[in-house]
């Protein structure tokens, strides 16, 4: 009897998904907003842990950038979920938002990211105004082509974050959130989190051409994202609103 | 000369997690002894494509049907048939396509009494319809002497022998999980042909593999899918097509397990010295 013929190829692997925390760790977040950044993050790596496990055709890599006076990597390399770990973030300093763009689109250029990659999950936080020149970075991030494909959700803390600018960034305002206690920042962290295992689908869609895309989508990456389970800020019981 | 034709459509691992059924779909055509049509489809597969599986479907059968029309058309003369081809295939093949694949799904969205879509003045959303069966579509006819290639949306088709591996068309490479589809308004402006003189450079035994994207997704880069076309072809120069075929569904199936999890079709047109 013949001897079975093993399966011919290549090297294969799942596609990477990689998933951004960007933090604003400036003055204004000390204490207990940044405390329960730190609390909210943290308590959602078992639950993204959970949801790779679910889908072992996708790698899931998680990163965290930080940015106050200045932006750096707290991470400075991609790391599994499995391995993932959350570094308590300290508040101080101004709101260089501008920065933080900068590295994420050094990021998000072919290589590092690979071309097979699924679309990446940027996920910022941030309570205040830009204290730096942002709109030449963020205008830099949106025109690379992991840049458009991204799916972007803002998280707004607190009644002082400027709106507007987190729309820039998201380029639709249904993914803004607006977190103004500690319940509702913890409720829309995990929303946030689960944004990975529905961009970890392999199923296609058509692309959509200029001047058909939909006024959500707002030029960007296409909804993938269930909008309709968003927590609702009126349904938390808030017992301190910042 | 030989001529071997086969393939296997297999669904992807992430999609028999989720139970859903495999969307791709395949179709080959033998027209005479010295013409093969082979046709691959992927239908998208996300939520708002329900029935992509028959929007593949049908992919593949347009694309067979409107290329065995033109053989018998220009049966006794295939160098027109070449020139016409050349000079029409990403605009007006394409168009009769694309306008026959959209006529068909109407059809059949109609057959089956789904629901008819209405737009904000009450006239029939036939975009809305179309979406829901969105499929990719490859498609090869290969002559004696000549080849032609189409392409819409993802996936690939290559070309090996001896020398090594060739993409035959080159469609357009877009990030993530979107592709062109048919479904689209002028979808034909999307399509990439390509006629390919076959009385040069070709090195019996040859092959061409047309597959869908989740094959090479699989792969940790392009080399790698290059590196397995090129291990198929061996394997079936040692083994032979029958031998390869027994196995190529169990092979596919664990490259979507181990790879991206998306549904993986390949079709082999395998050439071959008579003995």
């Amino acid at each position: 009897m013949s001897e079975k013929l093993k399966r011919p190829g290549g090297e294969l692997a799942s596609r990477p998904l990689h998933f951004f925390w960007v933090v604003d760790c400036s003055g204004s977040m000390y204490g207990e907003k940044i405390g329960t950044v730190n609390h909210a993050i943290q308590s959602t790596i078992p639950e993204m842990v959970e949801a790779a496990d679910d889908n072992p055709n996708a790698q899931l890599l998680v990163r965290t950038l930080k940015f106050a006076s200045g932006a750096s990597w707290v991470t400075s390399n991609p790391v599994n979920i499995e391995d993932f770990a959350w570094n308590d973030l300290e508040a101080g300093g101004v709101t260089d938002l501008g920065k933080a763009f900068e590295l994420l689109a050094a990021q998000l250029t072919i290589p590092p990211m690979s071309d097979r990659a699924l679309p990446p999950v940027l996920v910022l936080l941030s309570d205040g105004q830009p204290t730096d020149d942002y709109k030449k970075s963020l205008n830099n991030l949106q025109h690379l082509p992991w840049g458009k494909k991204a799916v972007k959700i803002a998280i707004a803390i607190g009644q002082d974050a400027d709106i507007s600018v987190l729309e820039e960034f998201t380029g639709n305002r249904e993914l803004v959130l607006q977190a103004n206690s500690p319940q509702a920042l913890v409720k829309m962290i995990k929303w946030a989190s689960t944004a990975a295992s529905l961009v970890s689908s392999p199923a296609s869609k058509p692309i959509e051409v200029a001047g058909e895309r939909s006024a959500a989508s707002g030029g960007n990456a296409p909804l993938i994202l269930d909008m309709n389970n968003i927590p609702n800020p009126d349904d938390i019981d808030d017992n301190d609103v910042w | 000369m030989n001529r071997i034709i086969f393939g296997e459509s297999v669904q992807g691992a992430s999609h028999i997690r989720a139970d859903k059924e495999c969307q791709d779909s395949y179709k080959k055509v033998d027209f005479g002894k010295d013409i093969a049509i082979i046709s691959v489809a992927d239908g998208h597969g996300s939520n708002s494509c329900p029935y992509s599986k028959t929007g593949s479907e049908i992919a593949v059968n347009v694309f067979c049907k409107v290329m065995t029309d033109f053989c018998c058309h220009y049966e006794d003369n295939m160098n027109a048939l070449m020139t016409y081809l050349n000079r029409e295939g990403d605009t007006k093949v394409a168009q009769v396509i694309d306008t026959e694949w959209k006529k068909r799904v109407y059809i059949q969205h109609r057959n089956n009494k789904r629901e008819i879509v209405l737009d904000k003045q009450g006239k029939i959303d036939k975009g809305a319809i179309y979406k829901q069966y969105g499929s990719t579509l490859l498609g090869v006819m290969i002559t004696r002497t000549f080849l032609f290639a189409f392409q819409l949306g993802d996936g690939d088709i290559m070309y090996v022998d001896v020398d090594g591996v060739k993409s035959v068309i080159e469609g357009d490479k877009i990030l993530g999980t979107e592709t062109h589809s048919l479904s689209k308004q002028d979808s034909w402006k999307s399509a990439i042909t390509v006629v390919l003189n076959k009385d040069e450079g070709e090195k019996v035994p040859y092959m061409y593999m047309l597959s869908s994207d989740g094959m090479s997704n699989s792969f940790t880069s392009q080399d790698e899918f290059y590196k397995t076309c090129r291990d198929y072809y061996d394997l079936i120069k040692a083994h032979g097509c029958k031998t390869i075929a027994r196995y190529i569904k169990e092979w596919l199936s664990e490259t979507s397990a181990l790879g991206c999890g998306d549904d993986i079709t390949v079709m082999i047109g395998y050439y071959e010295e008579a003995l």
